[in-house]
């Protein structure tokens, strides 16, 4: 037997305590006593997520795709076998980035909640419950084989956030829960349903994608069908990444998160919608893609300018940062719309790298607003000469969004042109015209930040645990601007093979 | 074994770079001498090459495969490459020694030098690399480093005029980038060699992606109307103006029609009248300037427009031989720009100077010479390769030829007016009065330079591998017509430093406000600026705020918020608190789905 398979089966425990560590923790600090909780969260919570983080890492080096794409899969009946759904955990070429970045965010934004932990906050333990189990949901979300537990992490992982916004929101808080129950919930009633639609029409008795993808395999979905469930999940999955109109919920969640939960949502689970589409349905239901292709082109062009323009208002830096990344939903729909294996690709390499940079820059965010009270443009000033480390970091995080060359991010959009314009060519002038509104609002924010005099309250620069932190959100996407193979080359195999669905 | 010495070339200033930025913090002088370390390494490394190399070297790493596309990342080493690398080099060496002065005070040194590392890489990266994706890439590269050195002093301006610069260029870039997908998509490579050979395959789109990459020149190369970044650029500290935005960044455009010739066939006529506009435009525009860098920056565009119509010409080899002689003498004239201004005590405006020529006679030497060769005073070199892009045109187009005559004529009175003004009469300023001459690290790159702008037309100044470009050329001294006319545009000059030398000339006086109008106009440099900013106003303050207000108030406020208020006055009448009621079907969601997945299974 092949040692390197041998040793892809032996990792899958792993891969399971990689998603269960994080939750076991995040529930012992919910149920556990205040006095506790208080004294170990800080330990438990930074412990977890760093072995996520290890995991993760360690998965990757290990990663022997076998030959159904998958590696490390293990399969648990949890009692919903009945109706054909397994806790099946496993990672392909398109979700090994995903739970990867996950962990990356997680792990920073432990460090940073770390970082501001404070011996007297009797929360504590309440807030690092929550950040762990968002955490826990994520991962499984993306580590997930089996549709029906991908979207029930997806949702464990809505819930803390909803806790998270209500007890440590910001001060328009009521309102963003409000608007969030609304969308969360049509949106995932609208997947929920896709998914058994999804499901039920195959008849295979299984929510595995594996065994959904051998079947199909046999025989595909009448075209109708597929109409049907692509775009009973397309919308709720528009709807939950907040493409526009769908996206009020977002910027408005993101900027009154608290930053370490902001940051996981805004860089790893609001892309969920999109690697599930392009995951589990690109593939099977490709002739549903086609029936409204054009209209949705259109939403991805106006989520583009719209947006776009929107994000050139703001004057608070963390509702730019949230603008900015629900704009790029845009490109990264018409990626999805263009259905060619070099804009999925580029769709993937560009939610690595936007992910990433995002969550960075909610951080960056976070920390102006630890230190002024508040992230408003206007209040910073001349950040080069009186915190020289922020000042950097921040500009690192925009010229990576803004998808400077040195950053994944390039890569990223550079596939996404090519792919469109090889399939739908009148949407790429769009996604250009986004690169240079992304660098308008990007450098201006910049100007006003870093330029100038310093004004004469003091800026506190980063401090060492958050400098950490920074440089494991961006060291990443810098190294993979160097060597895009290491993401690419299992990503064009696996891409070709749900291309070669439909063809 | 030379394979290994061209990744070099671009892996150590890559090293001085990131070293640079990561020990800046702790060991402040680390930068410096790391960047002037690696210029020596890279100019013994480009010249070394240059003379050992006998034939052309091509070699290629994988690098990113997705679908179709197959981008391999490589170094493809021709006597071009090998002549704009060694241009590079050059000017940098120059560049880093007179900032060891010229930078001396500067408070933020390290970013400073890291910057230039950073830049260089860059700019060499994209001068050998042979596919034109990872050429775009350091493309893009080039712009973030001019980013980062024009905004380096940290004033509002300086940061306004970096923006500037970045968002000019990617409105070029993204056209660029569209011409990239036409070439990829139909020649099915990005390889120059292999789009050589398919080029044929874009068929009637050919002359469109020439276009769209022309584009891309245009913003780097500031011709028409896409210039107006470099004038304002100069906020930059002068060194870096020298480097960047005179002798190799905005070069890069050029370099790139000359690399990629074939692909532009379609489009030349188009070419040559951007550039001639562009050399006419700006010339005149040098005439309203007072600021000594925005002369010299009008001045680079004036000349980069030349190139290009000389390119447009059909003649590319004459375009890259007047790159490399107004490298040397343009970068030559900006440091000596800058060693005024350093002996000014940061004075820049030539209305406030007068006189140096007794105070700083070494740099009016200087500053001399490479003004003739500016002006193509015969036997400089900017005589032979300007004569070579008129000779050029005096064979195609005559109209082309007169505007390019006229322009030469411009070149030779603005530089005689700025002469008048620096260097003759009294001083009229405070920093003038008491200006004294550097010391060794501006004399030596200077005089090194002005040896490059008096014999860099002979084609036994370059190594051998190089001078093979040049050889081929007509020799522009067998024209005796261009021959009188570089005297005689020098004379015209000579007596325009005459006009200037008298101090009532200078500001207030100007002879040239008599235009009237028309010299407000020199002075404003046409209203692009003011296009520019209202454009950028409107969609900023209009476009913008008008969708924010539509996104806060109509789409929030009344949809949203009404669909949620309407929910809650519907709870309040069923007696449920709306929030619980959304906090409940959360969690239902979640445990309902399953109950009911439960209950199905028992079917």
């Amino acid at each position: 037997m092949n040692p390197l398979i041998h040793s892809n089966i032996s990792l899958a425990w792993l891969l399971e305590l990689a998603v269960a560590l994080p939750f076991a923790a995040g529930l012992t600090l919910l149920f556990a006593p205040q006095s506790f909780a208080k004294r170990w969260a800080d330990f438990l919570g930074l412990a977890s997520t760093l072995f996520a983080l290890a995991a993760a890492v360690i998965l990757g080096l290990n990663f022997h795709p076998s030959a159904n794409g998958y590696a490390f899969l293990s399969t648990t009946n949890l009692g919903l076998e009945g109706i054909g759904a397994r806790l099946q955990l496993g990672l392909n070429a398109l979700s090994l980035p995903m739970f990867f970045i996950t962990a990356l965010i997680g792990c920073a934004a432990g460090f940073y909640t770390y970082g501001r932990s404070t011996e007297d906050d009797h929360r504590k333990g309440l807030f690092w419950s929550f950040l762990l189990m968002i955490l826990a949901g994520a991962l499984g979300a993306f580590a997930s084989v089996d549709l029906f537990y991908a979207f029930l992490f997806h949702e464990i992982a809505l819930l803390p956030t909803f806790f998270a916004l209500m007890l440590f929101g910001g001060v328009n808080r009521k309102q963003t829960m409000i608007e969030m129950g609304i969308f969360v919930i049509a949106g995932s009633l609208l997947t929920l349903a896709g998914i058994i639609n999804f499901a039920a029409l195959a008849g295979a008795g299984t929510f595995s994608l594996i065994e959904l993808r051998e079947h199909f395999s046999r025989g595909g979905l009448p075209a109708s069908a597929q109409f049907f469930s692509w775009n009973l999940v397309f919308w709720g999955c528009a709807i939950l990444s907040g493409l526009w109109p769908f996206y009020g919920w977002v910027t408005r969640l993101l900027t009154q998160l608290p930053t370490a939960a902001a940051m996981l949502i805004g860089g790893s689970l609001k892309f969920f919608g999109l690697y599930f589409l392009l995951q589990a349905f690109a593939g099977p239901c490709l002739q549903g893609l086609g029936g409204l292709r054009n209209a949705t082109a259109l939403l991805c062009v106006a989520n583009i300018f719209l947006l776009g323009f929107s994000a050139l208002a703001q004057t608070d830096f963390k509702k730019l940062v949230a603008y900015a990344a629900v704009m790029h939903m845009g490109a990264l729909f018409l990626a999805l719309n263009a259905y060619t294996v070099e804009s999925f690709g580029g769709m993937a390499i560009l939610i690595v790298g936007g992910g990433l940079a995002t969550a960075l820059l909610l951080m960056l965010g976070g920390c102006l607003k630890r230190r002024l009270g508040s992230a408003e443009m206007v209040h910073v000033g001349g950040l080069r000469q009186s915190a020289p480390r922020l000042a950097a970091f921040l500009m690192l995080g925009v010229m990576a969004v803004v998808a400077l060359p040195c950053f994944v991010n390039f890569w990223g959009e550079f596939l996404i042109i090519l792919g469109t314009f090889r399939s739908t060519p009148l949407a790429t002038p769009a996604i250009l015209a986004g690169l240079v509104i992304t660098a308008v609002f990007g450098l201006r924010a910049l100007h006003a930040m870093l330029m100038g005099n310093p004004k004469p309250e003091a800026i506190a620069d980063l401090t060492a645990v958050e400098k950490f932190s920074a440089w494991l959100l961006i060291l990443p996407v810098i190294l993979l601007a160097i060597f895009p193979n290491i993401i690419s080359g299992p990503l064009n195999t696996l891409l070709h093979s749900i291309i070669s669905f439909n063809l | 074994m030379n394979n290994i010495f061209l990744i070099l070339l671009v892996l150590l200033p890559l090293l001085s770079a990131v070293l640079g930025f990561l020990l800046g913090a702790r060991i402040p002088s680390a930068p410096k001498w790391l960047s002037v370390a690696s210029s020596i390494g890279v100019f013994a490394i480009a010249l070394f090459l240059g003379n050992a190399t006998t034939a052309a070297i091509s070699f290629n790493i994988p690098w990113l495969e997705m679908g179709k596309v197959k981008i391999d990342a490589g170094i493809l080493y021709t006597p071009l490459a090998s002549m704009m690398a060694l241009v590079v080099a050059i000017v940098r060496l120059a560049v880093n020694v007179l900032s060891l002065r010229y930078m001396r005070e500067d408070a933020a040194q390290p970013r400073y030098w890291a910057g230039i590392s950073l830049f260089s890489c860059a700019m060499l990266g994209l001068t050998l690399a042979n596919n034109i994706v990872t050429l775009f890439a350091f493309w893009e590269m080039v712009g973030f480093g001019s980013y980062l050195l024009i905004g380096h002093y940290g004033t509002a301006k300086a940061g306004l005029a970096a923006n500037k610069a970045f968002i000019v260029n990617r409105v070029g870039d993204v056209l660029f980038l569209l011409g990239i997908a036409f070439v990829l998509c139909l020649c099915g490579s990005g390889d120059l060699a292999a789009i050589a050979g398919n080029f044929g395959k874009l068929g009637a789109f050919g002359a469109l992606a020439a276009a769209l990459i022309f584009c891309g020149v245009v913003a780097k190369s500031a011709q028409l109307p896409l210039h107006l970044w470099l004038p304002d650029a100069m906020e930059g500290p002068t060194p870096v103006s020298a480097l960047i935005h005179a002798a190799t960044m905005v070069a890069a455009g050029v370099y790139l029609l000359c690399r990629l010739d074939f692909l532009f066939t379609p489009i030349l006529p188009l070419i040559a009248w951007v550039g001639v506009i562009t050399a006419l435009f700006s010339a005149l525009c040098a005439f309203g300037q007072n600021d000594i860098k925005r002369v010299l920056a009008y001045s680079t565009i004036s000349q980069l427009g030349f190139m290009v119509a000389g390119f447009g010409l059909g003649s590319p080899s004459a375009a890259f031989f007047h790159l490399t002689t107004h490298a040397f003498f343009k970068a030559l004239l900006f440091l000596a720009a800058g060693a005024i201004i350093d002996a000014c005590h940061h004075e820049q405006d030539s209305t406030k100077m007068g006189g140096l020529w007794k105070k700083l006679p070494f740099t009016f030497v200087i500053f001399l010479i490479g003004s003739l060769a500016l002006a193509g005073f015969p036997m400089t070199a900017g005589f032979f390769s300007k004569d070579t892009i008129l000779a050029a045109a005096q064979n195609h187009n005559i109209v082309i030829f007169a505007l390019l005559i006229f322009t030469s004529l411009l070149t030779a009175l603005y530089m005689g007016r700025l002469i008048g003004l620096v260097f003759f009469g009294k001083p009229r300023g405070e920093g003038a009065a008491h200006a004294r001459e550097g010391n060794w690290a501006y004399h030596a790159p200077l005089m090194f330079l002005a040896i490059g702008a008096l014999a860099g037309g002979s084609a036994a100044f370059y190594p051998k591998f190089a001078s093979g470009i040049l050889a081929a050329l007509p020799h522009a001294a067998e024209n005796h017509l261009l021959l009188f006319w570089g005297i005689f545009v020098t004379l015209c000059a000579a007596g325009m430093a005459f006009i200037y030398s008298r101090s009532g000339n200078a500001g207030e006086n100007e002879p040239l406000k008599k235009l009237g109008v028309f010299y407000k106009d020199l002075q404003a440099g046409f209203y692009f600026d003011r296009i520019w900013n209202s454009t950028g106003e409107f969609f900023v303050s209009s476009v913008s705020r008008g969708l924010a207000f539509f996104d806060d108030v109509i789409f929030r406020g009344f949809l949203i918020q009404g669909f949620g208020h309407g929910m809650s006055l519907a709870g309040a009448v069923a007696k449920i608190s709306f929030r619980k009621l959304l906090t409940y079907t959360l969690y239902w969601i979640v445990a309902g789905a399953v109950i009911l997945m439960l209950f199905t299974s028992r079917r």
